[in-house]
């Protein structure tokens, strides 16, 4: 245990190099103030961690509320949908058309009907999540073996069993890899969001000090954005490690 | 104490199963043989109403089952059935799989309930495994947890559809090892397989079904080294 726990550390100290010394190299080989090397970068996060600060937080707060409003409605219409073959036929094609959209050209309406502040932001993202979530969700829940339904029906399970003992269980695991694949899409709508509409988060961060050429600053934000994303993905990681501990 | 009278089913517009009639005595051991596709899974399944059956009458115990007004979560707990994958719950012990449906369906408290699963695992004879996962589990030993798990429920009666057909041909020995445990014991089985050894030996009576319809039905004797029917004989020689 002990053993495993420090090459899984090792592991993660070598990412970590291997990540700084590619972009190291890169940096020295492009030449240009839009990528200083990390050694001029990091003490510049430092500086500027105070600034970064209040935006981070926001940030963070708008992908989460998304993340968990998209999921908390997707997961049940999911598990309704895959086991009601009439809904499934009533509303696949609807999702069929609706999943390859790309959600973000909806942030102009959602501008105009919620305005500039964090609800069109938690809007976009979480219909961004709701989808994804909803079809890795509904595609789990199809590839259980009818046989599996059959075996706690036949045990004297009525639905809410099946859904309690057979389909939940089974559709964990989707419900977290879902979530992980997703959070790199949310934070990139919720940059492209605080980018373009109001003058808060780490989007507009970003953008305002690539506007006023700081490139030190533009990065700090850029490093915030991509913590974000890394904490969010590890901890969907650790729950999902300990809520499907049978695998 | 199953009486199965004229049964057919239907799924759209194809037939099945017709005019299937099967009457199996208490304790008595009745083996459905057949090729894929002949109904003999549909059969068992029209037995615990998984599936409805279209035509027919079902009696189990004097009950008619395919009446509307059976009770069907209590007339399956009178029928265990175990399938040909195990179909645990993964994310729960040995233990807790035996455990899990007396406590929601029968009621028991969970010290019974345990109790039972300690005493149904140890006669499956995976006493020792009851704190493993499934995934810790060979595939015998998954499905023999599954045959506790279905006669911890105490049932009158037990369906087996092809039990062994998903296992290594070295892991079939104790799960056929338990079902004739189960059938010296007295227990009325009716067993959908492919295992001609286990058929010949243990089975009172032979089914050889295709097509939905009984084609062939006697001793293992009678089935196996006299058969009547052409078809019958050139599938057993098939299989042999």
């Amino acid at each position: 245990m002990k053993r495993s726990l420090v090459s899984k550390v090792l592991c993660y100290v070598f990412a970590v190099a291997f990540i700084l010394v590619g972009w190291w190299v890169t940096a020295l080989i492009v030449k240009s103030p839009a990528l200083p090397t990390p050694a001029a970068t990091l003490p510049v996060v430092v500086q500027f961690a105070g600034a970064l600060w209040p935006a981070f937080w926001l940030s963070t707060y708008r992908v989460v509320v998304s993340l968990a409003i998209g999921t908390v409605l997707a997961v049940p219409i999911a598990l309704l949908f895959a086991r009601s073959k009439r809904l499934d036929a009533l509303f696949g094609p609807v999702l069929y058309l609706m999943y390859p959209i790309p959600k973000v050209v909806l942030l102009p309406i959602l501008l105009v009907l919620l305005g500039l502040a964090d609800a069109p932001k938690i809007a976009l993202i979480a219909i961004t999540v709701f989808f994804q979530v909803l079809v890795a969700v509904r595609d789990a829940v199809k590839a259980i073996p009818e046989s599996q339904i059959l075996s706690i029906r036949a045990l004297g399970a009525g639905r809410w069993g099946v859904y309690r003992h057979v389909i939940i269980p089974a559709t964990l695991p989707a419900v977290f890899t879902s979530l992980r694949i997703t959070t790199g899409t949310a934070i990139a709508v919720l940059f492209f969001a605080e980018a373009i509409a109001g003058s808060t988060g780490i989007g507009y961060f970003i953008m305002q000090s690539w506007a006023m050429v700081n490139y030190p600053r533009m990065f700090a934000g850029i490093i915030g954005l991509a913590l974000l994303g890394v904490v969010l993905y590890a901890i969907f990681d650790a729950v999902e490690h300990r809520v499907t501990r049978w695998r | 104490m199953v009486s199965i009278q004229h049964l057919s089913k239907s799924f759209g517009e194809t037939e099945v199963l017709r005019d299937v009639n099967i009457e199996v005595k208490r304790g008595e051991v009745v083996v459905v043989l057949g090729p894929s596709g002949s109904g003999k899974s549909t059969m068992l399944r029209c037995v615990n109403l998984l599936e409805r059956p279209t035509g027919g009458h079902i009696f189990i115990e004097g009950e008619e089952i395919t009446s509307d007004k059976t009770d069907v979560n209590k007339l399956r707990e009178h029928v265990g059935m175990v399938f040909q994958q195990f179909n645990l719950f993964p994310h729960l012990t040995a233990k807790k799989n035996v455990m899990l449906a007396q406590m929601k369906v029968l009621k028991r408290s969970k010290e019974e309930a345990e109790k039972v699963a300690l005493e149904q695992l140890a006669r499956v004879g995976l006493a020792e495994r009851a704190d493993f996962l499934p995934s810790q589990l060979s595939g015998g030993q998954q499905q023999r947890v599954a045959i506790a798990r279905a006669l911890a429920m105490d049932p009158h009666v037990m369906l087996f559809d092809e039990a062994t057909s998903a296992l290594d041909p070295e892991l079939v020995r104790g799960v056929l090892d338990v079902m004739r445990e189960l059938a010296e014991a007295g227990m009325t089985m009716i067993v959908v397989t492919h295992e001609m050894g286990f058929a010949r030996e243990v089975a009172d009576r032979v089914i050889f079904m295709e097509g939905g319809v009984i084609v062939e039905e006697g001793t293992p004797d009678q089935v196996f080294d006299h058969p009547k029917s052409e078809r019958t004989k050139d599938f057993i020689g098939h299989i042999k």
